[in-house]
Parts: structure tokens; C-alpha cells; sequence
């Protein structure tokens, strides 16, 4: 019993006392890891603010667009060409979704709308497969993996590429929705459907763009996902690890979404490393539902989420 | 104020009513067995303030929502600016200048004053958005020109000290203002307000009379007003529609529908505060 009381509350800030370099090593590469749950994070959050529906789909979605820019890039298309072409997909997806799933069922109670994506989740997984087989697909777009070395500290250049992706992402994004015309307009309908309508905004074309956009962001996740684990079916579970980020970061927050995911990603890391093994190991996989569930407890709106005032 | 004007600026005595600007038709609405609206026509004309009066249930909320196109009626027609549609879209009849309020305030809660009164003008915005994302040249002159609108504006109506303030925050007579602020900076033809004047004390509901006869009166905007106080119904509508049940009562100037015995029993005669 004491030796697992020292390996949980002494060893662990021992070692990393000890060994400052590899503390940050594990540090940023938990940091970049959690970028790219951010990248995933960010569609939920999109389409959220803008539509206050949960798009459970979204996982699916970047494991379609991951299939789609493969497969495109196995028939032999440049990696510009493919990129193109898999946005076009992904566009031409949300318009579909916005006609078939969406207009059909304006004012329908969320929970309504949440179940149609979880249809819509399963169409994805089972459309893209059959068009592209469910073999694993390896996307290699020519991102460098070797590790580099930053001060003594090895970092793994590919997550580098990911972050500054995500970082161009977010910053695009962020002047998108506060600067243009469009973004002003998503911000009103997330706000008040029928206000915005009354201004003259078209509800109809905003959800196409949400949802377009959500497609482009699932396009990027799903190739830095892809490149990195290979483009297959436990892609769409990833998504699931956007969860924890959402409930940390708050389900309405762009700047959430990616403090949240770097949190996940970090703890993450740090938690199975030094903690690990005291624990059994694999902590990986349950430790961030953990701390998401302890945030709930205290701040349930997250962290940069709307506080919920209930007036009565 | 001089961008606010519309094309012409009638002095405030020589204010003339015009041509009919919209004219509904033989409107009927049903939701389910329910008839909201039965064979409703009137006009509302260039220049005038119209007020929609009638008890609760009276089908004086369905009436602005037929006009802004939020329901479609099932039969009859409306003209709006000589031309007739059996019914509108609310973008199609944003674009054509009607611009409204609502009973129970529909604002954006999260943004400021100022950010809602500029979602009022984003059917004038025109740069493409890549433009505006970069605030590049003609978009950051676009942008400030309508800023500098919606400033007029905030001053006109008198809420310059919440510029900032997010509107979730603001007391309900405020929120009430910068609503109808929002649907000024449309410059809009036609201005539907649904209750402006709903719960507030005497001295707002004096300050909103101000407003809107200045509005009427400085950029010639026709007004269509939904009220239950007759004290100002009386006062500042140039004409007055009665509905009841979905019928309508009474058309004609104040004095005239206050004497109808119909109005009074089905409306005043019951013991209205």
C-alpha cells in the first residue's frame, strides 16, 4: 500500500524534478496531440454555435473526408488537386445535409436533430466505405516525421505540421467570424432564429456555410489524423475524444475548443506517463473522461462557455 | 440624422400621406382548426402610422407575421409597393424594406448595442468576405460608413452610455430601443412594431411615442404598430384597424373607431385597464 501511495503522490514529482527535459518533452508532445482534438473539437463547436444542434456526425466526417482525399490521392491525383476535390465533396455534403436532413426538420426540438445525426453518422460511415473500401489507407502527403531537436528537447516534426495547420486554421477562422458579413450573420442566428430572419438574413444558406465549413475542418483533421494513424475506421472514434475537450472548453467557444484540446492533450500525456504505470497503464483512454467529468462537477458551462442564468 | 433620410423629408406639419404602400387581401390563416385570421383586408399608405389594436387572441401578431412573411396564409394576397405575392419570405421582405420588432424582444442577447444594431444593416454590406476578413481597403471604408450609420442612430435614439454593453444585460425598456434601433438601421419603407410599448413605465413609454413620431415624421417612414394602450394608440396613429377573433371590427381615423359601438363592446367596453 505505501508503495503505491509513493508511486502516486511522491515518484511521479521526483522524476520530474529530476528530469526537466524529458518533462517538457512529454509536455509539448501531449500540447500538439491536443491540437488535433482541437481541430476535431472545432467542427462540433462550429456547427453548435451556429445551429445549437450536437453534430454527432462530425467524427464520421472527417473519417469521409479522410476516405475521399485517399482515395483520391490512389487514383493518382496531385496532392493539391485531391485537396480540392475533397473539399468540393465536402461542401457538396453539406448542402445535401442541409436539404435532406436539416430543412425538413426547422424547429424540431434539439434532441430531434441531434438523432438525425446520428442517422447521418451512420450513412457517412457506410457511403464512404463503399465507395472506397474499408482497407486501411495510408496518406502520405509528404509531412516530414523525423524528430527534431530544439534545445536538447526531441520534438516530432510532424506534430509541429500540425500544430501551425491548426494555428493557421483557427486564426483564419477567428477573422471569419468576427470581421465578415457572413460571420456576423452566423453569429446572429446562433443567437435568435427568428431575429435573424427579421434582419434578412437567409437561415438556409448560414446552415450551408456552417456546415461547409465544419466539412473543411473534418477535411483537415481527417488528413492529420490520416497521416498519422493511417485512414481507417477508428478514425470516426477519435472524435469521441472531442467530447471531453468540448465539456472543458464549452460547447459554444472557438478559443475553447483549442485551450480545451491542448488541456486534454497535455494531461493526457503527463497522466500516462508518470501516473501510468502506478495505475496499470493504457490511462490514456479513460483519463480524459475524467477530467472532464471533475470539470462538470464545478464549472459546468466550461471554460469559456456561456454561463446559463437561469432567471425565475 | 441626414443619412437616415429616405428620399424625401416632409417637414413635420406638411408630413402627407401618401399612396397605399401595402394593401392585404381577403388574408385567411388557420393553424390546424384554428382560425387565426378570417378574411382580413386593409391598407396601410405611404407616410401614416397605422395601429392594430384587439384583445389577446385577436390575431394582431399573426397579422405582422403574415406581412413579414413567418406565416404563410392560406388564402388571400398581399401588395407590397404594387406587387402582389400570395405570400412573403422574411428575407424577401427584409430586402424590400420591412423591417420589425417583436413582442418579447427578439435581440442578440450575446452581442452589444452596437454589434446589434449593425446586423441591421448587413443586407447594405456588399464587399465579398475575404475583403472584410482582411479589413482591405473598400471593406474598411464599407465598414466604417455603416459604423458611423449606426452610430446616428444610437444617438437618435438616445442609448449612446450602452454602446458596449452586451443587450442580455440591458433593463427591458433599453433592450425595447436598441431592437427598434436594430430595425431602424435597415432604413426601412415600412416599420412593423409589435407592442413597443409592452411593460414599460410612463416616462419610457412617453420617450418611445417621441420616437417614433420622429421617425414617422423625419424620415417619412409608414409605421404599423400593434398597442394596448389607447391612450397612445389615440394619440399618434393617423388610422386605426380593429381585429377581433380574427374579424376585423373596425377601419377608420381614432375618433371614428372609438365611437363604434361594435369596438366598444367587443373591445373597450370590457374593461380594459
Amino acid at each position: 500500500m505505501e508503495g503505491f501511495l509513493s508511486d502516486i503522490f511522491i515518484a511521479p514529482f521526483v522524476s520530474m524534478w529530476e528530469y526537466p527535459v524529458f518533462l517538457v518533452e512529454v509536455l509539448v508532445g501531449g500540447l500538439l496531440v491536443g491540437v488535433m482534438y482541437s481541430l476535431v473539437a472545432l467542427g462540433f463547436v462550429l456547427i453548435f454555435k451556429a445551429s445549437g444542434v450536437f453534430n454527432f456526425a462530425q467524427g464520421a466526417m472527417v473519417l469521409f473526408a479522410a476516405l475521399f482525399f485517399a482515395g483520391f490521392l490512389e487514383a493518382g491525383m496531385p496532392v493539391w488537386l485531391a485537396l480540392g476535390a475533397s473539399a468540393v465533396v465536402m461542401v457538396a455534403l453539406a448542402i445535401v445535409t442541409e436539404r435532406v436532413v436539416l430543412r425538413p426538420l426547422v424547429n424540431q426540438p434539439p434532441i430531434v436533430l441531434f438523432m438525425a445525426t446520428i442517422g447521418l453518422t451512420f450513412f457517412l460511415d457506410g457511403f464512404g466505405q463503399m465507395i472506397w473500401g474499408s482497407d486501411i489507407k495510408v496518406i502520405d502527403i509528404g509531412i516530414p516525421k523525423e524528430p527534431l531537436e530544439i534545445h536538447g528537447v526531441l520534438i516530432n516534426s510532424f506534430d509541429i505540421v500540425a500544430g501551425v495547420t491548426a494555428g493557421l486554421l483557427v486564426a483564419g477562422l477567428a477573422l471569419f467570424f468576427h470581421y465578415t458579413k457572413i460571420g456576423r450573420a452566423l453569429r446572429a442566428v446562433a443567437d435568435d432564429h427568428q431575429a435573424a430572419l427579421s434582419v434578412g438574413i437567409p437561415l438556409q444558406s448560414i446552415w450551408v456555410i456552417v456546415w461547409s465549413v465544419a466539412g473543411l475542418v473534418a477535411l483537415v483533421a481527417g488528413i492529420m489524423w490520416g497521416s498519422s494513424l493511417g485512414v481507417q475506421f477508428s478514425l470516426a472514434l477519435v472524435a469521441l475524444k472531442a467530447l471531453p475537450v468540448l465539456i472543458l472548453g464549452g460547447f459554444t467557444s472557438i478559443p475553447g475548443a483549442i485551450v480545451g484540446g491542448l488541456i486534454i492533450g497535455a494531461s493526457e500525456k503527463i497522466g500516462e506517463v508518470y501516473w501510468g504505470p502506478a495505475l496499470g497503464g493504457a490511462i490514456e483512454d479513460w483519463h480524459a473522461y475524467m477530467i472532464a467529468m471533475v470539470f462538470l462537477l464545478f464549472r459546468p458551462q466550461g471554460l469559456f462557455g456561456e454561463k446559463i442564468i437561469e432567471r425565475v | 440624422m441626414a443619412a437616415l433620410d429616405q428620399a424625401e423629408t416632409p417637414d413635420a406639419d406638411t408630413r402627407e400621406i401618401g399612396d397605399v404602400l401595402l394593401r392585404v387581401d381577403r388574408i385567411s390563416l388557420y393553424f390546424g382548426g384554428v382560425r387565426a385570421l378570417n378574411n382580413i383586408s386593409f391598407e396601410v399608405r405611404e407616410h401614416e402610422i397605422l395601429a392594430i389594436i384587439g384583445p389577446n387572441g385577436a390575431g394582431k401578431s399573426s397579422m405582422l407575421n403574415v406581412i413579414n412573411g413567418f406565416y404563410h396564409p392560406q388564402e388571400g394576397t398581399i401588395t407590397y409597393r404594387g406587387k402582389t405575392r400570395s405570400r412573403m419570405r422574411p428575407y424577401q421582405a427584409a430586402a424590400q424594406g420591412i423591417a420589425r420588432t417583436f413582442q418579447n424582444i427578439a435581440l442578440f442577447k450575446g452581442m452589444s448595442t452596437l454589434d446589434n444594431i449593425m446586423t441591421g444593416r448587413l443586407l447594405k454590406m456588399h464587399q465579398p468576405f475575404w475583403m472584410q476578413a482582411l479589413y482591405w481597403g473598400p471593406a474598411q471604408r464599407e465598414e466604417i460608413e455603416h459604423r458611423k450609420f449606426c452610430e446616428e442612430i444610437i444617438d437618435f435614439l438616445e442609448i449612446q452610455h450602452i454602446r458596449k454593453t452586451p443587450v442580455g444585460r440591458l433593463p427591458y425598456g433599453l433592450q425595447k430601443r436598441v431592437e427598434l434601433g436594430r430595425a431602424l438601421a435597415a432604413q426601412p419603407t415600412l416599420l412593423l412594431l409589435d407592442e413597443p410599448m409592452a411593460g414599460m413605465n410612463v416616462e419610457e413609454k412617453e420617450d418611445m411615442c417621441r420616437f417614433i413620431l420622429d421617425i414617422n415624421e423625419e424620415f417619412g417612414t409608414t409605421i404599423a404598430l400593434i398597442e394596448h394602450d389607447m391612450g397612445v394608440v389615440m394619440d399618434i396613429s393617423d388610422r386605426v384597424v380593429v381585429l377581433d377573433y380574427g374579424r376585423k371590427l373596425a377601419d377608420g381615423p381614432p375618433d371614428s373607431v372609438r365611437s363604434d359601438p361594435a369596438v366598444v363592446s367587443a373591445y373597450l367596453g370590457v374593461g380594459h385597464d
